[in-house]
């Protein structure tokens, strides 16, 4: 009943279940049974949940429309829909007004015959606007055949296009039809070798003939290949199934051999095979467009030319995807978050990417940008991934007398040996992150000195290295050390160069 | 021979009476560094169709350096590559370094992490890996024409082959690119045969210092670079400015709409 409440129905019937509306389950069914209706005519449209659109014509001989009527109220029956109506006619719009009507299981409209059988329903059947609807109402038009007794002209500027639309269906001008179903195009080759084969020679060979039949196909209908997939077996057993993604469609077969090649070289298979299989996994259609024209021969732009998506092809079929990035600034006061290394090729920004304001930095903090006779500011941070541990000597004085983190560091082993730090910088410290990984780390930069250690001696002899100081170091190294609070650990996460 | 010798004793000229010894063909080919200290070193070692060999122990200076000189190359509409074998860069540091949209500075990643210290997390093996794809990128980067600087950063794995070498330089003749090659090495071996010259990094002192508030807030050694070619060596001392990074968000704050409870 309408307006009637879950808890009122539950009481008339105890096992109601109550299920949401799930427009997935009933986009499902009606492609189901939509799979089911081809059988019965060649053009199958979908419009809304539970409406079908089906060509009608040229049935002559097959037994004519009242059959195809029961036929189709027969099939959805049988796929459980058994209160299923049909409706005929020489125009969509008609057809679906035929459809509801509520006496008769089908309507059939003799050809031609769309505007009289409309003549006498109400406008509301027609998909106006409801102040649209309200005005007709209001100028006396009731039916659709008051409806098409004022010309076309009288409604234009009066109305809105949806009067002008309805206007059209009305008069059984529909140019919605059912649209043939498209074929499954399939771009695929097979070659069964008849013998083991391992060689990356023979191999290429092998793909080369099957390339060129392959983009042959995809040239003559006008498709090119986004990706493809190398199927290698070996006595019918499929041991690699290989899935090349392609930067840019194409149907050049040298193209598509360099990138299967490189494929090849970076993963070699693992085993011989006897058979192998290469399908377009995805392809598109070709579009032309103007390519610019460099003033230089030897001049690449960066951008689009077809020899950089080549590079970058064989960059990401060797190397992997997004290996080839571009720094971008991020207003992070960590410094592994206040950068980030965009993919040029995807150019995807990390979702906590802040930019940066350039002009605050600038007008307030002195521009970064290297000078006519002066280098950038500050030094090149070279990290070790993962951060080093370390062990630290601390200032004796500091010892017992407060936290440790508190104190400053005089010696630090780096690379297996004790270096006494010479100069060291107060600690940075910094917390946040609290959300996802908390850090809580003081950065130090630490100035590493090539001197004769009094302070670390004591720890040379206790590892039993002290005729064994060959030290690597230069005169003078910078890290940048940092006590982990987290962890309660040292670290050299990285150099200065 | 003699040829080679007249050639480089034009080049010493040229250094010492700039625009008067090379032909324009010549200097077309050098690459200036942009800063004027820099250029009357470096320019010799800083030539299209030649690879340079930039030589430092881990911590020498020479990528702050060559920072600058990416930056600069970028603003006069040079693109850059940046091989960055083991993934040791910060994007941080190089965050403005081509922004300009006049040149392109890319950096190449393994695409996977690897540390220094032979600890790869998938073993031996793979570490040498990450050198032979960096040389191999390294090559097809240069034959394709689009890149007017190439860096191959090798850190202390900088182990380039007579095979290698002579690869790399075929495919320079054949671009228009010029190769530097960063390796972390305190030894004082010669460079690899067909480099175009060779220059050693190293910090010296005096020490810039700058104090904070409460103490020290940046140390900054001076940069020394000894630069050698045929037979000859230039040394230069360059300093650094001392640079305390900004860890305040440079946008507008979010208002804080918290009040104090009443009562």
């Amino acid at each position: 009943m309408p307006a009637m409440t879950f808890t009122e129905a539950r009481a008339i019937c105890s096992s109601l279940i109550w299920r949401a509306y799930d427009d997935k389950l009933y986009k499902n069914a009606q492609k189901k049974l939509a799979r089911e209706l081809i059988a019965l005519s060649p053009r199958v449209s979908c419009a809304e949940p539970g409406i079908f659109f089906i060509d009608a014509e040229g049935l002559g001989r097959l037994g004519g429309e009242g059959k195809l009527c029961r036929d189709l109220l027969k099939l959805a029956s049988c796929h459980g829909f058994v209160d299923g109506r049909v409706g005929i006619a020489s125009c969509a719009f008609a057809a679906r007004i035929a459809s509801a009507g509520t006496k008769k299981r089908w309507t059939m409209v003799p050809p031609g015959q769309d505007v009289h059988f409309m003549a006498p329903l109400s406008i509301d059947l027609l998909p106006l606007a409801a102040e649209s609807r309200a005005n007709l109402h209001g100028l006396g038009v009731k039916t659709i055949e008051q409806f098409l007794a004022l010309p076309r002209p009288a409604f234009v500027g009066r109305f809105g296009d949806d009067v002008l639309r309805a206007y059209d269906l009305a008069s059984g001008l529909d140019s919605f039809s059912p649209t043939l179903p498209e074929v499954d195009r399939v771009f695929q080759c097979a070659f069964d070798v008849g013998s083991s084969m391992d060689s990356l020679k023979e191999t290429l060979f092998v793909l080369k003939s099957m390339l060129d039949r392959l983009t042959a196909a995809l040239r003559t209908q006008g498709f090119v290949a986004e990706e493809l997939t190398a199927r290698f077996l070996n006595d019918d057993e499929l041991f690699e199934d290989r899935l090349i993604k392609l930067l840019r469609p194409s149907n050049n077969s040298r193209f598509l051999l360099d990138v299967l090649r490189l494929s090849l070289e970076s993963k070699p298979l693992t085993r011989e095979f006897t058979a192998v299989q290469l399908v377009v996994s995805r392809f598109s259609k070709e579009v032309f467009e103007q390519i610019s024209v460099p003033n230089n021969e030897k001049e690449v732009r960066l951008d689009d030319s077809e020899s950089i998506t080549l590079l970058m092809q064989r960059l990401t079929t060797r190397l992997g995807e997004d290996v080839l990035v571009r720094p971008v600034a991020s207003d992070h006061y960590t410094p592994e978050a206040a950068g980030f290394w965009q993919p040029v090729l995807t150019r995807a920004n990390p979702a906590c990417l802040l930019p940066v304001d350039r002009d605050y930095v600038d007008r307030y903090l002195g521009s970064y940008a290297p000078g006519k006779d002066s280098l950038m500011p500050g030094l090149v941070l070279k990290r070790h991934v993962p951060a080093m541990p370390v062990f630290v000597q601390l200032t004796e004085e500091s010892l017992g007398q407060g936290p440790l983190e508190s104190s400053l560091p005089t010696a630090v082993t780096y690379k297996g040996q004790w270096y006494r730090i010479s100069r060291i910088t107060i600690p940075e410290r910094i917390s946040g992150m609290w959300w996802e990984v908390p850090v809580r780390k003081s950065y130090y930069v630490a100035l590493l000195e090539r001197k004769e250690l009094s302070l670390a001696a004591r720890n040379i002899r206790e590892f039993g290295r002290k005729g064994k100081l060959q030290t690597v170091l230069p005169s003078f190294m910078t890290v940048l050390l940092v006590f982990d609070h987290q962890e309660r650990s040292w670290f050299v996460e990285g150099v200065f160069d | 021979m003699v040829q080679v010798g007249v050639a480089n004793l034009r080049r010493e000229l040229e250094q010492l009476f700039p625009g008067k010894w090379l032909s324009a063909k010549e200097s077309a080919r050098v690459l200036k560094s942009g800063v004027e200290s820099l250029d009357a070193v470096l320019s010799p070692v800083l030539i299209r169709r030649h690879m340079s060999e930039w030589v430092g122990s881990a911590s020498s200076g020479k990528t702050t350096v060559l920072r600058t000189i990416c930056a600069n190359w970028c603003a006069t509409g040079l693109n850059i590559i940046y091989i960055d074998t083991f993934d040791r860069l910060l994007a941080s540091d190089w965050a403005l370094v081509g922004t300009e949209n006049k040149g392109r500075f890319w950096v190449l990643r393994s695409g996977d992490c690897a540390d220094l210290d032979g600890q790869t997390r998938y073993g031996q093996h793979h570490k040498y890996d990450y050198v032979k794809n960096a040389l191999w990128a390294c090559e097809q980067l240069i034959r394709s024409h689009a890149f007017d600087v190439v860096i191959l950063d090798l850190a202390d794995r900088g182990v380039i082959t007579s095979n290698i070498n002579a690869r790399l330089k075929r495919s320079l003749e054949r671009s228009n690119a010029s190769l530097v090659v960063l390796r972390d090495d305190d030894s004082t071996s010669s460079s690899f045969a067909g480099s175009g010259g060779r220059v050693d990094f190293n910090f010296i002192e005096p020490i810039k210092v700058e104090q904070g508030v409460s103490g020290p807030v940046a140390i900054v050694p001076t940069i020394r670079s000894n630069v050698f070619k045929a037979g000859l060596s230039k040394s230069l001392e360059v300093s650094v400015a001392p640079y305390v990074p900004n860890r305040l968000f440079t946008h507008s704050p979010v208002p804080d709409r918290r009040t104090s409870k009443k009562g």
